[in-house]
């Protein structure tokens, strides 16, 4: 296969699935801008490794591979934790804007992101992705029993977070609660 | 656990910016692999020449660490994860470093607000957790802590609305002086209740009809209190994964429409915010 074709393949996985993933960035990370970045990272890794991968049934779990652990080295990069003192930033806005108004999506989204960034990403990968705990350790690069007990330590802290509310949401509810 | 889902469909439901096409994509990839196949190449050189007992010693000028920002008061408090101190105003504004079990406080002054002729049928959540956030605690940008919160459902005439209160908490200073309107979108009017200045906003759609929200702002967060005339109905996100399974119960619960007429004015919610019984 020339490299034509391997770019025009690479085009249309990417056309494909890029929006599922950069979904699941998002969830991961909570800012559209990360979200973005670590998707083009996860591609421009799968675009190095495309000749090498002759199976390609495993791309998505390649792909997400990629993603999570690029998300989990960005947050550990000195330079991340660093924020320039401009307007948007903590140290110098007065005024928390979210358009004024904290609405129910910005509660839950508050509440996945209190969650540590290994224990939001089992929760994300399982149950939002739908992926088995043996595919999830596969991803994370730990055994299963690892990933069962950080499902079960990342619901107890949405539960602390949310409360009652947490377990109302295991049925579809009207908008407006949390 | 569908919570989890719905917790994931609800965080996606505001569309994120447009999706970057698969030839800018391919072109980053390109021009990425090729930097990193020039680095690999320059990483050889240069250990080829530290065999061969070449020095490389870094212009003194361009490997000088940049000066440190000159932080001011504030910003140095700020970083700390602490208010600074009031120069102007003579009490200190009240904190927002609440537990889960203050959501009790929250919920009983919603639940006294509900109006006569409305029924209760739904308080959510409670807990007895004390547990306070520590005022040391570092967040970025735009993210908060909720500190305690609760949801009051109540019904009249076959209608349904809700009273929500959230004490959050982002580290951010008290706006002492600032136009607490300033970064709003939409309606909004700030309204001072016993001293305090409330920002009220209003908005308006079929679904929930008037929702009027108002917000205290405090020393670490603020206090957000909402009236919404009516609950949206659930409807899932159907933009998932091909390969999620498909494990939503076909169940829905009964939506009702909204109240007949909004159940408190601007006036009366920015009165819940200004409410001392409210705070930690």
């Amino acid at each position: 296969m020339g490299r034509g074709d391997h770019e025009s393949d690479f085009v249309a996985y990417y056309a494909a699935h890029a929006n599922q993933l950069r979904n699941t960035a998002y969830l991961l990370c909570g800012d559209w801008h990360l979200a973005e970045d670590l998707t083009q990272t996860a591609f421009t890794k799968l675009y190095q490794a495309w000749h090498r991968i002759e199976r390609h049934d495993v791309l998505d779990q390649y792909t997400r591979r990629v993603l999570v652990r690029a998300f989990l080295d960005e947050r550990r990069r000195p330079w991340r934790r660093e924020h320039a003192t401009v307007p948007g930033s903590v140290d110098l806005d007065a005024v928390a804007p979210e358009q004024g108004r904290p609405d129910e999506r910005v509660v839950l989204r508050t509440a996945l992101a209190q969650l540590p960034k290994r224990r939001r990403a089992v929760l994300v990968l399982r149950f939002w992705a739908d992926l088995s705990v043996e595919q999830v350790a596969d991803i994370l690069g730990c055994s299963a029993g690892t990933v069962k007990s950080q499902t079960a330590d990342g619901l107890a802290d949405l539960r602390q977070v949310l409360g009652g509310a947490l377990d109302d949401l295991k049925r579809p509810l009207g908008g407006g609660r949390l | 656990m569908n919570e989890i889902r719905t917790i994931c469909e609800l965080a996606l439901d505001e569309p994120g910016p447009p999706l970057r096409d698969g030839a800018t994509a391919l072109a980053i990839a390109r021009r990425t692999t090729a930097r990193r196949n020039r680095l690999r190449a320059a990483g050889s050189g240069l250990a080829a020449a530290a065999v061969a007992g070449v020095l490389v010693t870094p212009a003194i000028g361009g490997w000088r660490s940049a000066p440190a920002p000159d932080q001011g008061p504030s910003a140095q408090t700020a970083s700390a994860g602490l208010a600074p101190a009031a120069t102007t105003a003579t009490t200190r504004p009240p904190s927002a470093h609440a537990a889960p079990a203050d959501s009790k406080n929250l919920t009983r002054v919603l639940k006294a607000a509900v109006p006569p002729g409305y029924t209760v049928s739904e308080v959510r959540p409670a807990s007895d957790d004390k547990t306070v956030h520590s005022r040391k605690v570092r967040l970025e940008p735009g993210r908060m802590l909720i500190s305690a919160h609760t949801q009051v459902t109540f019904r009249a005439g076959g209608g349904e609305g809700q009273f929500m209160a959230v004490i959050l908490y982002d580290g951010k200073p008290y706006p002492d002086g600032a136009d607490l309107c300033a970064p709003v979108t939409l309606p909004c009017e700030v309204i001072t209740v016993n001293g305090v200045p409330i920002m009220v906003t209003r908005e308006h759609d079929a679904e929930r009809g008037e929702v009027i929200s108002a917000v205290r702002y405090l020393d670490g967060g603020h206090l957000f209190v909402s009236s919404a005339q009516g609950l949206a109905p659930y409807v899932p996100d159907g933009n998932r994964p091909p390969d999620a399974a498909d494990n939503q119960p076909g169940e829905k619960e009964e939506h009702r429409p909204p109240l007949a007429a909004p159940p408190l004015t601007a006036q009366q919610v920015a009165a819940l915010a200004a409410d001392p019984a409210m705070l930690p």
